[in-house]
């Protein structure tokens, strides 16, 4: 397992994309703060508005739009990595030998690929708890469900990478696949 | 079944679409010897050594070790360590992460280890990622990472080419040590000179089919060239083309 998480750890598509997501979450959670602001201003004017001001689909959504996207669109390219590497450059066959058996190898690269993606759930806890920090209000069950929800599609999308990259035979075939895969589910 | 004999393979045929890459080999290795298996390009070699240790499968035929015939994954596994043609490590894998995980499993005894590890000179390789190492400084640790492996059968497709002379001296006593050690080698080999200063035994294939097999003094014999280098009786044998099924 060591080996699996240096490989996916120190890959540089793995930051490049933790950084991207960030920059989508940001932007998402910065917008939706902005908005939700203003309205919440005019919204004391008028109490049919104010009953319908709801954080959830003013901020948690608008902030998990963003890792949402990102999600779809960035993480296929960094999930297919640990698998296609290995094949593209004839290892796994090798690598299957000395573990002693191919579906120990794929789980443990699974993992791995898993565990190199979960930076991105991080960051919309750490807007959330900014946001509540400064004395903003979240309804922390509804907020969670909505994480874990996003936290399935992560896990589902890495899937969707390491099936890619089992069926193609070099990287970017892996990553064009699970690309496409990844939008024909997601939207 | 003689004890010796850690590797039987009879009649090993491979077939893809139609065409016939193997065609009913035959040979086996004892404990403690090097079988190199030699050939023109496109012969067989790599294909051969694939379904050996069980990442192909074979259209017939039948590998055994230990006089056991192997099927499942799981016993390839724990007989055959697997050197592949042109394999590269992940860069971003260090040799200390490569090297801890072949040292992970059950290993060689620690002055053997020591042994490789002084040979094939990984103590100044250690904090290095695999992307910055130079191509025989990588087979270096990939060969090592496979001979420290405790398997009894070590197959290694090519495994000399990247090496200057002075480094493939080392390499190829080291791999010695191995075998001495009792492991079964088998060895892809294009360089014939390599294969001499070697090889017990040696397979010559040629389009997928085995030409001819035995220890080189058998095989001067059979050519009919009692001072003959490999590299004659190869190319003696080749000129022939007499397969010896």
């Amino acid at each position: 397992m060591r080996r699996e998480l240096t490989i996916a750890l120190r890959a540089p598509v793995t930051w490049i994309v933790a950084a991207l997501s960030a920059l989508l979450v940001g932007h998402g959670f910065v917008l939706a703060v902005d908005l939700y602001s203003a309205s919440s201003r005019s919204a004391l004017l008028s109490h049919l508005q104010l009953r319908e001001m709801d954080p959830l689909a003013g901020l948690v959504r608008p902030t998990l739009g963003g890792l949402d996207l990102a999600i779809s669109i960035l993480v296929p390219l960094a999930a297919v990595r640990a698998l296609a590497i290995e094949k593209e450059r004839r290892t796994f066959g090798a690598l299957c030998l000395q573990v002693g058996s191919p579906l120990v190898t794929i789980w443990r690269k699974f993992a791995a690929s898993l565990i190199a993606a979960t930076p991105l759930l991080a960051c919309p806890l750490l807007l959330w708890g900014a946001f509540i920090a400064a004395g903003g209000k979240l309804d922390a069950i509804e907020s969670t469900i909505a994480w874990l929800g996003e936290s399935l599609h992560l896990v589902l999308v890495v899937a969707i990478g390491m099936l890619a990259a089992a069926w193609t035979r070099t990287l970017a075939q892996a990553a064009v696949l699970a690309l496409l895969l990844s939008l024909h589910l997601g939207y | 079944m003689n004890e010796a004999v850690a590797l039987q393979v009879d009649s090993l045929s491979v077939e893809v679409q139609a065409r016939r890459l193997l065609d009913g080999v035959s040979f086996e290795g004892q404990r403690g010897e090097v079988v190199c298996v030699v050939g023109p390009n496109g012969a067989g070699k790599s294909t051969l050594l694939e379904t050996l240790v069980g990442l192909r499968l074979p259209s017939t035929g039948v590998v055994s070790s230990a006089g056991r015939p192997l099927e499942r994954f799981a016993e390839f596994s724990a007989m055959f360590a697997f050197l592949p043609d042109g394999g590269e490590p992940p860069p971003e894998a260090t040799v200390e992460t490569l090297v801890a995980h072949a040292l992970g499993g059950a290993c060689r005894s620690e002055d053997l280890i020591a042994n490789l590890a002084r040979a094939f000179g990984i103590a100044n390789l250690l904090t290095q990622p695999a992307g910055v190492l130079s191509r025989g400084e990588r087979q270096r640790v990939q060969l090592f990472c496979v001979l420290a492996q405790n398997k009894p059968i070590v197959v290694l497709d090519e495994p000399f080419g990247a090496f200057d002379p002075l480094q493939l001296q080392s390499v190829l006593k080291a791999v010695g040590e191995v075998a001495k050690a009792g492991a079964t080698i088998v060895a892809a080999v294009h360089q014939l000179a390599d294969a001499e200063k070697i090889a017990d035994r040696v397979l010559i294939l040629e389009g997928g089919r085995r030409l001819a097999w035995g220890s080189l003094e058998a095989l001067r014999k059979e050519t009919g060239l009692p001072e003959a280098s490999l590299e004659q009786i190869f190319l003696a044998r080749l000129a022939g083309g007499t397969h010896a099924a």
